[in-house]
């Protein structure tokens, strides 16, 4: 099993960074999971747009909130962050560089989509997007930094 | 068994012999297999299967077609002749006057017009309490043509037949993407016929260079005084941004209308 030697980003483990960005993300998903659930849009303070785009038929998917994918992706980015930064495992890393990857392409499709369909952004929408962005780059440059060094079973890296 | 020192070495002796004279750090022995192309490296077949991935789910929460030939969704609502005045629903005397302003394509107003206009007619609007005075504007049309501006005109064409709210009703329930070319001109010209206007008048009045300057002078002004936003009930000149809360509106138009009429107690309907 690979296990890769993880060199740390400001003094910490990446995937506690990851870890906190994931919570921040989870957070956000679940406030507009919970006031979506209830037939309620959420609330943007003096920026407009979320009102727009959460009764927006692009704010569903198969009837459920876009948000509530969010919540599920974030649980999932967490229990990966958490999970590699006990083991270093580096297939925990892979794994939540994908997920975040494909995260990242969906929001950039819904940003796009916010911006010249519906004309319209949700900056709750936009703040999940920055913080999944964030986690994409940082799981990318720890790869870019060191590939796994120890091959044996059991060894940490 | 021990091996004489004069006798020579197999291949394999060889090899195990100089492995062991090998430094620690290089005795990994080497890999058997050649280096694996750059495209089999497990970050590349990561990204390229969440790209996929990626793209799937785009693919799978692209919102679907509206309805096409197949028809157009029935509203539930019917408006009497007598409360239908062009552009105006409800009773030229009534205490309490709501304007209005919406954008055909906007998806908010679609909620407002399914979820609460019905109950609002049935509870305020016939009884006399309210007249509603439809404002429409038209400002999240991208591109040409301008399909909010087309919807407008649409509207403003079958209001002067007094089929406003027939095709008002008809184009919420059957509201398509914004901007996404799903408000055609043929769309359009078919829930015109099923809002039962005269077809050969309307068309001759969307022809007309008069009527989308109008409701672009119209969109310009609500802008000019505040309505950046839709739908936004004016109510009695309260501005009411978003889509309301129905009981708070409803309680709004009955103190309203108390105010308007306080020597009748005001038994506004419940």
């Amino acid at each position: 099993m690979r296990r890769s030697s993880v060199r740390p980003i400001l003094g910490v483990h990446p995937a506690l960074i990851l870890a906190v960005l994931d919570v921040i993300g989870l957070a956000i998903a679940a406030y507009l999971s919970v006031v979506e659930l209830q037939g309620g849009v959420p609330v943007c303070g003096p920026v407009k747009g979320c009102e727009e785009v959460a009764l927006s038929e692009y704010s569903r998917i198969g009837g459920i909130p876009v948000a509530v994918f969010g919540v599920g992706l974030s649980l999932l980015l967490l229990t990966l962050a958490l999970a590699w930064w006990r083991t270093n495992l580096y297939a925990l890393l892979l794994a939540h560089y994908g997920l975040s990857l494909a995260g990242v392409i969906f929001e950039a499709y819904f940003i796009y989509v916010q911006v010249f369909v519906i004309g319209a952004v949700c900056i709750w929408c936009a703040s999940y997007g920055i913080s999944l962005i964030a986690r994409f780059v940082i799981a990318l440059i720890v790869w870019l930094r060191g590939s796994p060094t120890v091959l044996e079973p059991g060894v940490s890296g | 068994m021990a091996r004489r020192n004069d006798t020579p070495l197999t291949r394999r002796e060889r090899r195990a012999q100089a492995r062991l004279e090998r430094p620690a750090g290089q005795r990994q022995r080497p890999s058997r297999h050649a280096p694996r192309p750059v495209w089999q490296s497990p970050v590349v077949l990561v990204t390229g299967a969440a790209v996929l991935i990626g793209i799937a789910i785009i693919a799978f929460a692209r919102p679907p077609e509206p309805p096409g030939g197949a028809g157009l969704i029935g509203p539930p609502t019917t408006y009497a002749a007598d409360l239908v005045d062009g552009e105006d629903l409800g009773s030229a005397t009534a205490p309490v006057v709501i304007e209005l302003y919406s954008d055909f394509q906007c998806p908010a107003c679609k909620l407002f017009a399914t979820a609460q206009l019905q109950r609002l007619t049935t509870e305020f609007v016939v009884p006399g309490t309210v007249r509603i005075e439809a404002r429409d504007i038209a400002f999240l049309g991208r591109g040409s043509p301008d399909e909010s501006l087309e919807l407008a005109a649409g509207a403003a064409c079958a209001a002067e037949q007094d089929r406003y709210w027939q095709f008002h009703d008809l184009i919420f329930w059957n509201q398509g993407r914004e901007n996404f070319g799903d408000h055609s001109a043929e769309f359009i010209g078919r829930v015109a016929d099923a809002a039962g206007v005269d077809r050969a008048a309307w068309d001759a009045c969307m022809a007309r260079a008069d009527v989308r300057p109008a409701l672009q002078a119209a969109t310009t002004a609500a802008l000019g005084a505040g309505i950046n936003s839709t739908p936004t009930l004016v109510v009695n000149g309260q501005p009411v941004v978003g889509v309301p809360d129905y009981d708070q509106l409803a309680d709004l138009i009955r103190q309203l209308a108390a105010a308007a009429s306080p020597a009748a107690g005001s038994p506004a309907p419940q």
